[in-house]
């Protein structure tokens, strides 16, 4: 089974001291973390200039249905 | 399994009396002075201290043979062994047994031999030795519980507020716009988005 290939898109900068040539991905791993502050997430891809992710799903320290909103933090 | 060892608490007895008497050779006195060979000893002509003839591991088996055979008040005090604990009964046989000690061990003297243990026995109270936990006796604090375990009925405290406002956040978010989709934990303005509105043309 062929791997998947990731879209990539390839840029390449120069500046005074160095050039750089920098790979960046079609797609971002998130984190959908509880709003109920348990700690508890969940792992989603999503397209990296796409809105930010939420949706209401299972908390299971709480025991029910709660909002998820993707963290802020950049990995 | 091995066997336990018999009589460690006659072989050591002997072979400290006979060190003891060495030059001498057996005697017929009633009472003899011995270092004692738990204790460290100092050498007043190198100005040292030469450690203890039997090593703390060896010592704590000499006692826990003397409990079991009821030989205690045989044994020196020491580190392992206070003063206080040795009983002062005599044992029920005046004569040791000579089954199972090597015939080197054998004793050429009586074993009941009164001997005067020379060395000073520093021996340190333990807290708690007397109740039989010494885990926390004497300490100023016990174990404060793990972080965590600290933490805990603030955190599920906390979560029960914010649960108890979770419906109303649900709704807010489903009520929200959805092609537009902004931060979902934003207040909802009136005059709604400020983001640039589609033009007419």
């Amino acid at each position: 089974m062929a791997a998947k290939s990731k879209a990539k898109s390839v840029s390449f900068h120069e500046t005074e001291e160095k050039s750089v040539l920098t790979v960046s991905l079609r797609t971002l791993i998130v984190r959908l973390i509880s709003t109920a502050q348990t700690g508890f997430f969940y792992t989603k891809v999503r397209r990296r200039l796409g809105p930010k992710l939420s949706a209401v799903k299972y908390d299971p320290v709480v025991k029910s249905r709660v909002l998820f909103v993707e963290s802020r933090k950049k990995k | 399994m091995a066997s336990l060892p018999r009589n460690l608490v006659q072989r050591f007895r002997v072979r400290e009396l006979k060190r003891a008497l060495a030059p001498e050779g057996a005697t017929s006195s009633p009472k003899v002075s011995v270092i004692n060979p738990f204790l460290p000893c100092f050498n007043e002509a190198t100005g040292r201290w030469a450690p203890p003839r039997y090593s703390l591991r060896r010592q704590a088996e000499l006692i826990k043979n003397g409990r079991l055979e009821g030989t205690l008040h045989l044994l020196p005090p020491g580190p392992k062994l206070n003063p206080s604990e040795i009983p002062t009964a005599k044992p029920k046989r005046a004569v040791a047994k000579t089954k199972g000690i090597a015939r080197r061990d054998k004793p050429t003297t009586d074993v009941t031999t009164r001997i005067e243990w020379i060395g000073e026995v520093k021996n340190r109270d333990v807290a708690g030795a007397d109740v039989g936990n010494t885990l926390y006796a004497g300490k100023k604090q016990m174990f404060k519980g793990h972080k965590w375990e600290r933490v805990i009925k603030r955190r599920r405290h906390y979560q029960r507020i914010l649960m108890r406002s979770m419906k109303r956040r649900i709704l807010r978010w489903r009520l929200h716009h959805v092609k537009r989709k902004p931060w979902p934990l934003s207040k909802i303005r009136k005059g709604g988005s400020r983001k640039a509105k589609k033009l007419p043309f």
